[in-house]
């Protein structure tokens, strides 16, 4: 049985359903991310595990006892909020030593961890301040040492990058993950940030109007997305619509606004389908090259890549290329539309609850 | 035109009135407390110290000055026992409830002290609402004396003033943010620990803000104690009043209001500046 057991919870606010039939299950140690936009469901789901909220229905275990009704207080999670909400009348010190001295450890053995936790977030030389005299990164590793030094049975992170400037967030997320690594601790993150997702998770359970759309490993989800939804929501994603010409033994053929395309998949003849394709598998070649062509409208230099947008027959698809030094295609040129026949992937559409 | 002139204009009305109907009274009461009285010729032209000398020195000015920081202590730390539980209720209140609650509140403020001190005499005098249930029910034989004590002064004091505090921990709330609470539960704290440890702390400053208040207005409240105390149960305010009135020593009157302010403006600057010394560190 694994670890933390999330089985067919729901959280419904009168008529309206925050989370539905909701299941999950995490192994020990395993980094999870709930990813999903707001009003998805993902931050009740994670007060549910946490005991603020209970479930209308089914039933959350922990290592195999059953938590569904257990008071927040006794349920040994560490929890890093939005907000961080540190006490700010304690100092650093102080309010890493809360959970310790709830918990009644003696006095040496707290002050010893409280010492270890702190550097190990690289704050030692901070215990003594209080937390308005810390910057927001400052405070974020606090609020990270005050849930990590209870040695938790989970850590639930909810959205705790998102207050952070870009440059302190990218070098958080690795060190986030690199102390999840260290403690071992089962880990669930709640974000609407899908690099931080990929970035830091062993996997990702993607949420979508109150449901579970997708789970599964960061590269797993984004190469193979199972519906439109995950499709745009993780990455963005070219789509449009077709029908099938015929369908033989996992190929089908597909004839889109007059372009007939090969693409893998299972679909039945005649029916109509979205079909997806990632901006940065389609290969820019000379005109009459392709599978097709189309003429670019815009062009956007984004350091380590260029966005295309190009109009095609298709539609108007967005492109991105690897910034390699050279000058490639301008605005108004005319060029061909290129890539592997299996990085087209037929979509389900968005599942509506 | 100079620059600085607008905002002198602007301030004049209130400069005005300011030193017309503060400063002026002010500084003829204080130099009204110097002169000399004499019970057949009235205020003479004398000056010197013994109106102070007298105030300070007899004790039944002491057991006056005693009563009245005492009364004002009580009804500080009532008001802060009953006014922060209160606010922190109304916190966590939904906002319909909130708000018909903080209108029970706020409401007696709309009505005049006077009136609402003379609803207290009706309910605890001898003959009061209180006694003669009691009595009717067959708890009480003898009715209890509540009028013209210092406990009924205390009461009544503290249903007049506890908005104050209510209002003022009501702001400091508005500043906490709601996840400590919760951050701290994670913890392991039980809902006690929480509010001795996290809350009670964060709102201490609201709470110390509000005790200012509550005393400095009790120190130097006149309409209730001079209502609920009568004439011998005497307040320093209603002592300067009966020296005005009463007695006509009107310099001697003028020491003790001089005293009173003197000594509460020593209090509350004191409390303050203690205040703001030790939350300096903690909080914007």
């Amino acid at each position: 049985m694994s670890f933390l057991v999330l089985k067919n919870i729901s959280k419904r606010y009168g008529p309206v359903a925050a989370v539905e039939d909701f299941s999950l299950d995490v192994e020990k140690g395993e980094f999870i991310s709930l990813l999903g936009p707001s009003g998805c469901g993902k931050t009740t789901t994670l007060q549910m595990i946490a005991g603020f909220e209970e479930p209308t229905a089914g039933s959350i275990s922990v290592d195999g006892r059953d938590m569904t009704s257990v008071p927040p207080n006794a349920r040994d999670i560490g929890i890093v909020f939005q907000s961080y909400a540190l006490f700010p009348h304690m100092t650093v010190a102080d309010n890493v030593a809360f959970g310790l001295e709830m918990r009644n450890v003696p006095k040496q053995e707290r002050q010893q961890r409280v010492a270890e936790t702190l550097s190990m977030v690289g704050l030692e030389e901070f215990a003594g301040r209080f937390p308005k005299a810390l910057s927001g990164g400052q405070r974020q590793r606090v609020a990270l040492a005050r849930a990590i030094v209870i040695k938790p049975q989970l850590l639930l992170l909810d959205e705790p990058l998102s207050a952070l400037d870009a440059k302190i967030r990218e070098s958080m997320q690795i060190e986030l993950r690199n102390i999840q690594h260290t403690v071992g601790v089962t880990t669930i993150l709640v974000t609407h940030d899908q690099a931080e997702a990929m970035a830091m998770s062993d996997r990702i359970a993607v949420m979508n109007k109150a449901r579970l759309a997708q789970l599964g490993a960061p590269f797993e989800i984004y190469e193979s997305p199972g519906d439109s939804f995950t499709s745009n929501f993780l990455g963005s994603t070219n789509m449009f619509e077709g029908k099938v010409n015929s369908a033989s033994d996992g190929n089908l053929s597909i004839s889109c606004a007059g372009v007939e395309l090969s693409v893998p998949g299972q679909a039945k003849t005649g029916e109509v389908v979205t079909l997806g394709i990632r901006p940065e598998k389609i290969a820019l070649v000379g005109a009459g090259e392709g599978l097709l062509n189309a003429t670019v409208h815009t062009r956007i230099f984004l350091g380590t890549s260029w966005l295309y947008q190009i109009d095609s027959e298709l539609g108007r698809m967005s492109v991105t290329l690897q910034n390699t030094g050279r000058d490639v295609a301008l605005e108004g040129d005319t060029v061909g539309l290129n890539w592997q026949r299996e990085a087209v992937r037929v979509l389900r559409e968005e599942q509506v609850a | 035109m100079n620059r600085l002139l607008p905002p002198y204009l602007l301030n004049g009305p209130a400069l005005v009135l300011f030193v017309t109907m503060m400063a002026v009274p002010l500084v003829l009461t204080f130099m009204l407390s110097f002169n000399s009285f004499d019970f057949y010729g009235g205020i003479k032209a004398e000056y010197g110290w013994h109106n102070y000398y007298e105030v300070i020195s007899d004790s039944y000015f002491h057991e006056i000055f005693a009563r009245t920081y005492g009364i004002a202590i009580a009804v500080t730390l009532l008001c802060a026992l009953i006014g922060a539980p209160e606010a922190y209720i109304l916190y966590h209140m939904s906002s319909t409830w909130r708000s018909l609650c903080l209108l029970a509140i706020l409401g007696p403020l709309l009505i005049s002290v006077i009136v609402r001190t003379l609803g207290w005499a009706l309910l605890i005098g001898n003959k009061g609402v209180i006694n003669e249930a009691l009595i009717s029910i067959g708890l009480i034989e003898t009715p209890i004396k509540m009028m013209f004590t210092q406990t009924g002064i205390v009461v009544a004091l503290v249903h007049v003033l506890v908005p104050f505090m209510v209002l003022s921990v009501w702001t400091t709330l508005q500043k906490l943010d709601p996840l400590v609470e919760r951050a701290a539960l994670s913890l392991g704290a039980s809902h006690f620990t929480v509010l001795r440890r996290v809350v009670l702390p964060q709102v201490m400053p609201g709470v110390l803000a509000g005790s200012l208040i509550v005393f400095a207005l009790t120190a130097s409240a006149f309409a209730t104690p001079a209502i609920l105390g009568g004439r011998r149960l005497k307040v320093v305010a209603t002592t300067a009043y009966d020296e005005y009135l009463n007695t006509l020593n009107w310099p001697l009157g003028a020491a003790i209001a001089v005293v009173l302010l003197v000594a509460n403006v020593i209090v509350i600057t004191a409390y303050n500046r203690y205040v703001e010394r030790k939350y300096a560190a903690v909080f914007d």
